[in-house]
């Protein structure tokens, strides 16, 4: 079975604005993966507005905005994606945003403008939506997690349904472009809520460089390593982050791992 | 400014294609806008098909795990190979693979891990990883100066290179290369022998210079000034060394390295 794609994107990447066209068909012949564009096949696609990039002093930005339409045997979807990453530097520290819209958020620049020194891990602290994220893959088989149901079909056309998320197989495909071998994938992981959050322990705010997390506590703003420990509890979703095919992030409460 | 490039990427294993993919697109830079388009150069595609054909059948012979790519630009034709044996990879060129990859069975062998506490002896111009991170991507983001000794001179130009169509380009080395004028040498009797390197990088942030040894198996971090201090001597021509794919904002292009045999303290 061929897959297609058809796409259009507009990135805004440290300075310069790059918009791009192309059109690809990915397929599997036995073992082996074969892809190439799809020379003379152009499908209408709609305008995309070029990303409005915010002041201020980054490392990197890359802002993303795109729409695209696949095909994957009778399939036909569509998507419209935005992307934003940016990298602020503080030597010797580095801080990390990954988010699914453009919309910068300024207190977190002032927290990390206000870091002080590093610590230890403290005994128990609180990840926000943006860090819990970015480690629920990593949580799989520890705490109870689920794939929620997406408004597009996966990498091979399938619908992605909600279900358990486990150790076992994902059912649905991941094919983060069309020069990709699709690898199967939890796609939208969240956490299903559970235990009693602490709005008292420090919060982990946003991801470091390293492995590093930006930590909020009433004595200051500092940096410290997250080594994940048992997880005491989970809050409901609140935002959806681009780490590989989605992830809703939520409050999540645990204690430093040794 | 216009950037064309038509590329074929295939993925060997065992004497069998397990991956193959074609690229091709044309970029039209104004100033800091550039519209990138999937169109097709038929003498780019031309050039690059050819290339790929007797290559191919090299990767078929090799029987490990081969990755060739063939990049086709108004400027050159690139073809590099990149093998990988039990873990351990090297990027080689047409005219050298063969003799690299028979170099790479001959070391798998001495992959032991090791620690960094005797002087390190960088064989097989492995040195140029070394330097390719602590002055080639230390002068891509115009990192202050650190003092380097007088007898060593590396050449490492930068200029815009891009990987794909679609990617910005970005001033990165073309090659580096290392040479050592009436420099010390003395080989330790006690030392770690360096061979190949799995992998490496700057961080402009901290200033620190990584880098992965493959062969024996160890990581060295320090800051550039430390790495510069470390350097006590090299002998003789500058040596090819078989594998630097260099990975920037994702764009991974190939940098042509070489150094003379050298000589640093313990990293």
């Amino acid at each position: 079975m061929t897959y297609r794609k058809w796409g259009r994107t507009v990135r805004y990447e440290n300075g310069t604005m790059v918009r791009v066209e192309e059109a690809g068909e990915a397929f599997e012949e036995g073992e082996e993966l074969r892809a190439q564009p799809l020379r003379g096949v152009r499908r209408a696609l709609p305008e995309v507005v070029a990303p409005l990039p915010p002041e201020g002093d980054f490392e990197r930005i890359v802002m993303t905005e795109g729409v695209s339409i696949h095909e994957y045997g009778d399939a036909v979807w569509s998507e419209h994606a935005r992307r934003m990453h940016l990298s602020v530097a503080r030597a010797p520290y580095r801080m990390l945003i990954d988010q699914a819209d453009f919309d910068l958020d300024r207190a977190l620049l002032a927290l990390f403008a206000r870091i002080e020194g590093r610590r230890e891990p403290p005994p128990r602290l609180t990840l926000a939506p943006r860090v819990a994220a970015a480690m629920l893959p990593s949580l799989i088989g520890r705490i109870e997690l689920a794939q929620r149901a997406g408004a597009t079909p996966d990498g091979r056309g399938q619908p992605v349904e909600s279900c358990p998320a486990s150790a076992a197989e994902p059912p649905n495909w991941y094919r983060p472009s069309y020069r990709v071998r699709p690898v199967r994938a939890w796609f939208n992981l969240m956490a299903l809520p559970f235990g009693r959050l602490d709005p008292g322990v420090p919060r982990a705010v946003a991801r470091l460089g390293g492995g590093d997390v930006l930590c909020v506590d009433a004595g200051g703003v500092f940096a410290t390593s997250l080594t994940v420990g048992r997880v005491l509890a989970a809050g409901g979703a609140e935002e959806w982050f681009p780490f590989g095919a989605g992830a809703w992030g939520c409050d999540m409460l645990l204690e430093s791992g040794r | 400014m216009i950037f064309a490039i038509a590329a074929r990427d295939e993925l060997w294993s065992g004497g069998r294609r397990r991956e193959s993919r074609l690229m091709h697109g044309i970029a039209r830079q104004d100033g800091d806008a550039i519209l990138a388009v999937d169109d097709a150069d038929e003498a780019l595609l031309a050039a690059c098909e050819e290339a790929m054909a007797p290559s191919r059948a090299v990767a078929q012979s090799i029987g490990a795990r081969v990755r060739v790519v063939v990049r086709a630009t108004r400027e050159s034709v690139e073809t590099t190979f990149t093998v990988r044996i039990g873990g351990v990879s090297i990027v080689s060129t047409p005219e050298h693979v063969l003799a690299d990859t028979e170099m790479l069975r001959g070391l798998l062998g001495q992959r032991t891990t090791i620690n960094g506490e005797h002087p390190i002896v960088w064989h097989n111009g492995s040195a140029a990883v070394l330097l390719h991170e602590a002055i080639g991507h230390a002068a891509e983001h115009h990192a202050p100066p650190v003092a380097w000794p007088s007898w060593l001179r590396v050449d490492a130009p930068l200029a815009p290179r891009q990987a794909s169509f679609s990617d910005v380009p970005l001033p990165r080395m073309t090659h580096l290369m290392a040479r050592q004028e009436n420099a010390p040498f003395e080989l330790p009797e006690e030392r770690v022998d360096v061979h190949l390197i799995a992998g490496g990088g700057y961080d402009p942030v901290t200033d620190m210079v990584t880098v992965h040894v493959a062969i024996p198996r160890f990581t060295i971090r320090a800051p550039r000034a430390e790495i510069a201090r470390s350097l006590r001597g090299a002998t003789g021509e500058p040596i090819r060394y078989p594998g630097v794919i260099c990975s920037r904002e994702g764009q991974e292009l190939h940098v042509p390295s070489a150094a003379p045999l050298m000589v640093t303290g313990p990293l």
